[in-house]
């Protein structure tokens, strides 16, 4: 199981509030799938919002293989000028 | 002027990378030869004009176009009933998303305009002056509405609110009412009131920052022609084609293998151009003329509809143990952003705190809109602003404490491994580095004079990789060529060119590179981000490897010999083994023969490239302050960067030096000015005063290289983190030479010498 | 009012043009000359990108009118460079790397020939006074001034030479 934490806004918005959320996945489109069946409405906003660490590293390859202990942080995607 | 010296121990020796060569756009450029936005001509070119609003909020009743269409001349008068009415919809930039109502609504006004210079209709006719005469000729009915133009306005019970359909976002019930509160962002760890109430040591403050344009010297411009079959070609001045691309398709409902985007040169960005204003405009006047259009922004333009950064206003309390250890951080920020929600609010509030370590901490940023310019991206977007504050608290404690500025940063410096404040354990970074690197510098230890003091300040920003494509071709004769898609904003082609080279062991000047239009090579991310030296870098550095890869294998089929029998040295295949042993084939004489074997030597690499690093960076800052009229001078500057691997060290120290001068201008010169109705004050450069050449000392710089592993050469992003430090450092530098501190940037002559009257 | 028809030398060769009354002279070296290299970045005479030299004086020519140029000698940034032989100014430019978008490039190049024409050893001080009324926002001028600074020594050691060996 992926330990996933997802921050502000997502949290609140979709989970709950939970600050942590176990989850099956092999990648993160999977992640997310999972995601949005805890939180309808995740996944739509994930693709225009999220930005996803997996053990620390910034991951935006969302097909590249979720160990199954991975750490996935959630947090709002950002822009750079 | 180079940092730490052990460095050089486990610095790979690299024959390119580290060199400083011309660059290879450079005689285009001192010749005048170079093509940028308003450098383009197409045959049977019209010129544009956009009318713009003069009123900061209104609704546009009806608008008459008849004068202007009647007048010799014009060839087409478009208003946003020529735009396709859009539901609200988002679509993925890359690193953002943007709403494409909202992208189109900012281009053209559809029913209401909600800023001074909010464009409501254009023209396009014969000659520039005719399209200005007729835009004068436009008849636009208002009904004005009641504006705001401060955060005070903009969040007043019963304001005036700029879009009726906005709740604000991240609370934890949807608000009852629209209001001019567009997102509310919360970011956070352990009890930090609780901290702050047991602290030793305690400051606290209210601090501000005005809105500042990037002030990019070329004004937007662009030129389109739509043809009858509906393809469309757009040449501009951009930080990305196929932004434009992307944004144009979009709002204009055509194929994106339609329109074709020819980058021109660009005459600096900074953030600033990372948006569309003009390109769809141009390209409704062209279908509806039949004619390619130009159109072109005038220097009030620019500054009146084009984005500047948001300006702040901050209340933040700092809590530090006796040693200087800060034990929690309290800060709540309002970014003012304009007509259209924002983006700077989420990068602030995650980047104030992310180079310390701070156990107890919660910083509140809110997004609020009002009638001025929507806000666009400018360099570490969201940073400087809520950096700001946190380094002149830092700085505060450190005198209460009798503790050395650099001394306390580094005491609560984040370091490799330091979980940060978003949960993510911090890679291979250098802040630490860089504070050590600016203690040791002479500068640090500089006596000072009269009326001077010294600022230090620390900064960060997170960077980007994403998504890039790039293509190496050989010349039959062996010569190179490299084609991305990534706008040469400062200098991009010289590091592409020398990583090619690098990896392919040959000289620079070997190589050529090429950016392509957006039919001619696959897609981009835009150049922003600092992530064009990083992403597409690694694109050409792949594809070069490649290029290696097939000339070995076409060698080893004319040696007869297994590919593993040959190696790859120098810039040329070494046969090890069979009757050829000993020889070599260099890269002309193996893509001679390419018809004869496989075909021509090509490879293209397209990667979403991860792994990026943050960057960090600290200044030194000694301002003198005429006690007669309270002006600020800068009379020495140093900038310390942790840059990974510096490519071309020109270019990384130029990225340092113009930052940083960018910065030192929030800090003393620029801002938004508007009068009561409404209208910008300082819509020219006469006005809006940006540091010129007898403003400046030389800007020192020390490149602190600490690769990233996660790119071949080491490279971090080095573009934005230079802008984020000065506003504190400048304050600081002031607070210490003049006894106490100004809480309001900019620190002009007159704010300095009221604080200064009001303390003696 | 129709268009006006206008004899100047730009660049050392006799030239005429046809202008509004109203074309500024940076208008008419880009649109009805194509000499696209003077830039535009102000209109107002603040940015220093249009730079020309008219009859020996810098100036800023989107602050004089096209027909202001009859019978006058205009040096533009293309004229800057002798055939395919860079000026020092344009070397030193790029081998100090001082200029990043390159947009203002034409006006300080422009701009510091003059200087160095009229005053072979500027101070740093000096330069930075000259160039005050040139705008560039990537570079923080530093690398600018220094390439200046070089071009000026590389042009005296010429200098020198020339008359030695003369
Ligand atoms: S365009 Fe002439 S000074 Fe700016
Ligand atoms: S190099 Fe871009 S404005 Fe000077």
């Amino acid at each position: 199981m992926a330990q996933v934490h997802p921050l502000a806004p997502f949290a609140g918005q979709f989970f709950g509030g939970a600050q942590v959320l176990d989850v099956a996945a092999s990648n993160l489109f999977a992640l997310v799938d999972a995601l949005d069946k805890l939180g309808p409405g995740f996944g739509e906003d994930a693709v225009l919002r999220a930005a996803f660490a997996v053990n620390g590293m910034m991951q935006t390859d969302w097909s590249a293989p979720l160990a199954p202990d991975a750490q996935v942080m959630v947090f709002p995607r950002v822009a750079g000028g | 002027m180079n940092a730490p010296q052990d460095k050089a121990s486990f610095k790979p020796a690299y024959d390119v990378v580290g060199t400083r060569p011309v660059r290879p756009d450079g005689v285009e450029k001192v010749t005048g030869k170079a093509i940028y936005g308003t450098d383009h001509v197409a045959a049977g070119m019209l010129h544009g004009a956009i009318l713009r609003s003069p009123h900061p909020h209104a609704r546009i009743r009806s608008i008459d176009t008849r004068k202007a269409e009647a007048l010799p001349g014009v060839k087409a008068v478009v208003t946003g009933a020529d735009f396709p009415s859009l539901a609200s919809l988002e679509v993925s930039l890359g690193e953002g998303s943007g709403n494409i109502a909202a992208i189109s609504r900012n281009c053209m006004a559809h029913e209401k305009v909600l800023y001074d210079g909010h464009a409501v209709a254009a023209v396009a006719a014969t000659s520039a002056v005719i399209a200005e005469e007729a835009a004068a000729l436009i008849e636009v009915e208002y009904e004005v509405l009641p504006h705001v133009l401060t955060i005070d306005e903009a969040l007043a019970p019963g304001a005036p609110v700029l879009h009726e359909d906005m709740f604000t976002k991240g609370l934890p019930e949807k608000p009852a009412e629209p209001s001019n509160a567009a997102l509310c962002f919360t970011v956070g760890r352990g009890e930090p009131d609780a901290a702050i109430a047991a602290a030793h040591t305690v400051v606290s403050g209210r601090y501000s920052a005005l809105a500042v344009h990037q002030g990019y010297i070329e004004p937007h411009a662009c030129v389109a022609s739509y043809n009858a079959d509906g393809q469309v070609q757009v040449w501009a001045s951009s930080q990305g084609a196929f932004m434009i691309r992307t944004l144009c398709a979009s709002i204009l409902g055509i194929s994106q293998a339609d329109i074709r985007v020819t980058p021109l040169e660009i005459g600096g960005g900074f953030g600033g151009k990372t948006k569309v204003y003009l390109e769809p405009v141009a390209i409704v006047l062209s279908r509806k003329s039949g004619r390619p259009v130009r159109l072109a922004m005038s220097r009030a333009d620019v500054f009146r509809a084009s984005g500047p950064a948001p300006g702040v206003v901050a209340d933040i309390t700092v809590g530090a143990d006796a040693d200087g250890t800060i034990t929690g951080v309290v800060m709540e920020f309002k970014m003012l952003s304009g007509a259209n929600p924002g983006n700077d609010t989420h990068s602030g509030a995650m980047s104030a705190l992310a180079h310390y370590n701070v156990a107890n901490c919660r910083v509140t940023g809110w997004d609020v809109l009002c009638n001025t310019a929507a806000t666009a991206a400018y360099r570490a977007p969201g940073a400087p602003q809520t950096i700001f504050p946190v380094e002149c608290c830092i700085d505060e404690i450190a005198q209460k404490l009798g503790l050395d500025p650099i001394d306390i940063r580094l005491k609560n410096a984040a370091r490799p491994g330091d979980v940060g404040i978003m949960g993510m354990p911090a890679g291979e970074i250098g802040y630490a580095e860089c504070l050590e690197a600016a203690k040791a510098h002479p500068h640090y230890s500089a006596p000072l004079g009269p009326n001077q003091g010294r600022g230090i300040a620390g900064g960060t920003w997170g960077n980007y990789g994403g998504p890039s494509t790039a293509t190496v071709n050989l010349g039959e004769d062996g010569s190179v060529l490299v084609t991305t898609g990534s706008p040469d904003i400062g200098g991009s082609r010289a590091a592409m060119a020398m990583m090619a080279a690098e990896t392919l062991e040959i000289a620079y000047e070997q190589v050529r590179v090429t950016i392509a239009d957006t039919s001619s090579i696959g897609f981009s991310m835009l150049t922003g981000g600092s992530r064009t030296t990083f992403a597409t870098g690694k694109a050409v550095i792949l594809a070069c490897e490649e290029i290696i890869a097939t000339l070995r294998a076409r060698a080893a089929v004319m040696w007869s010999i297994d590919v593993s029998q040959t190696e790859w040295r120098g810039g040329a295949v070494h046969c090890l083994s069979g009757d050829k042993a000993g020889t070599s084939l260099t890269m002309g004489q193996i893509a001679a023969k390419a018809g004869f074997s496989g075909g021509p030597i090509a490879a293209e690499v397209a990667l979403n490239a991860q792994g990026f690093l943050p960057g960090f960076g600290v200044h030194i800052c000694d301002t003198e302050v005429d006690p007669e009229t309270g002006h600020v001078s800068v009379t020495r500057y140093t900038v310390v960067q942790d840059v990974g691997t510096a490519i071309h060290p020109d270019y990384v120290e130029g990225q340092m030096q113009g930052g940083a001068a960018q910065g030192i201008g929030w800090a003393l010169n620029e801002g938004y000015v508007y009068d009561k109705a409404g209208r910008m004050d300082n819509p020219g450069f006469l006005d809006y005063r940006m540091p010129v050449c007898s403003d400046l000392p030389m800007i020192d710089t020390v490149m602190v290289e600490k690769p990233n592993p996660a790119h071949p050469f080491g490279v971090k992003g080095v573009g934005e983190v230079p802008i984020v430090p000065p506003l504190g450092a400048v304050a600081n530098a002031v607070s210490r030479a003049i006894g106490l501190r100004v809480h309001d940037l900019p620190l002009t002559p007159d704010r300095v010498y009221a604080a200064m009257q009001g303390k003696s | 009012m129709g268009k006006m028809m206008i004899s100047a030398t730009i660049n050392g060769d006799a030239q005429q043009f046809l202008c509004d009354p109203a074309a500024t002279l940076l208008d008419a070296l880009r649109d009805e000359l194509g000499l696209t290299g003077s830039k535009e970045g102000c209109g107002s005479g603040d940015c220093g990108a249009c730079t020309v030299v008219l009859d020996g004086q810098m100036v800023c020519s989107c602050l004089v009118l096209a027909a202001e140029a009859e019978g006058r000698k205009i040096a533009t940034i293309e004229g800057v460079a002798e055939g395919s032989e860079l000026h020092p100014v344009q070397r030193k430019f790029l081998e100090k790397g001082a200029l990043q978008c390159g947009f203002c490039t034409p006006g300080f190049i422009v701009a510091s020939k003059a200087l160095l024409d009229h005053n072979p050893d500027p101070s740093e001080h000096e330069v930075r006074y000259w160039l005050a009324g040139n705008l560039c926002r990537c570079t923080g001028y530093d690398k600018i001034v220094r390439a200046v600074l070089d071009a000026a020594a590389e042009l005296r050691q010429e200098t020198t030479t020339q008359r030695v060996s003369a």
